[in-house]
């Protein structure tokens, strides 16, 4: 199982779409993507997991390292995610106090 | 249902292989639904920890054991690594809890505190398993998890 990773400009966020599975073995392409984001002048990210089918702890790290890094620029991260399985997963860490969840991308731009 | 268990390498390709053996044998033993999902999840989550300490003490050589049965209790899952370090299974960053209370962690957590990769798979199994216990010993960690039974096929 590979995950598919698209980006796009939205307003002065950049969105990147997830699809697929992300686990211990494709978080890294997750990471990558997010690193170079990052590494590139986009400090106002948004990340839409609304075609992810699976989410474990490693791709979670993934989203708090870039949290990390762009808080060091005084940017922001955002996650689009609209399936209980996925949004559990930040419940149950409490990683939604930290990272703001939201149902489609335009709330999540607005926010 | 007798013991049913295999092992695999310490690499990060054969977590899914795992979890979705195991999510298999725990819908054919009668887990809920609704619960094969979380189940799955948090097999995973050992069998990625399970995987991360090996690499990381360069035990990748060694196999990870996973073992599956049907006990009073319920559905049992134990995996078991081969590093001994003995470290403390806690973390101060996040809450956890050794039988799973209401699914939610109601904590803020402290983002520069995580360790995230073991700290967020430990919170996850203790928040998706009813049952969990993480043991370290001399011959390595297990992660056992127990899971209830609700409609039992024969």
């Amino acid at each position: 199982m590979q995950i598919s990773i698209s980006t796009r400009q939205s307003n002065d966020h950049f969105v990147v779409v997830v699809s697929g599975e992300v686990d211990v073995f494709t978080s890294e392409e997750l990471d990558a993507a997010l690193s170079s984001a990052i590494e590139e002048g986009n400090h106002n990210l948004v990340v839409d997991l609304s075609g992810v089918e699976f989410l474990d702890s490693t791709g979670l790290g993934v989203l708090v390292k870039a949290l990390k890094r762009v808080r060091e620029h005084d940017g922001s991260l955002a996650v689009v995610a609209t399936e209980d399985r996925i949004t559990k997963v930040f419940r149950i860490t409490g990683l939604d106090s930290a990272i703001g969840l939201h149902d489609s991308v335009e709330s999540a731009v607005k926010a | 249902m007798a013991t049913v268990s295999f092992q695999f390498p310490p690499f990060p390709e054969h977590v899914r292989t795992a979890r979705l053996v195991v999510g298999a044998a725990a819908r054919r033993e009668g887990v809920a639904e609704e619960l094969v999902d979380e189940l799955r999840l948090a097999v995973g989550e050992a069998c990625t920890c399970a995987v991360l300490r090996h690499q990381s003490a360069g035990l990748t050589n060694a196999d990870i054991t996973v073992e599956v049965e049907q006990t009073e209790a319920g559905f049992a899952v134990s995996v078991r690594d081969e590093v001994t370090t003995g470290a403390d299974s806690s973390s101060a960053a996040l809450p956890t809890n050794g039988t799973r209370q209401d699914n939610e962690s109601t904590t803020d957590v402290d983002i520069d505190a995580l360790d995230f990769d073991e700290d967020l798979a430990i919170a996850l199994i203790r928040g998706l398993a009813p049952v969990s216990d993480i043991e370290d010993s001399v011959t390595g960690r297990i992660i056992s998890m127990t899971w209830p039974l609700s409609n039992r096929v024969n």
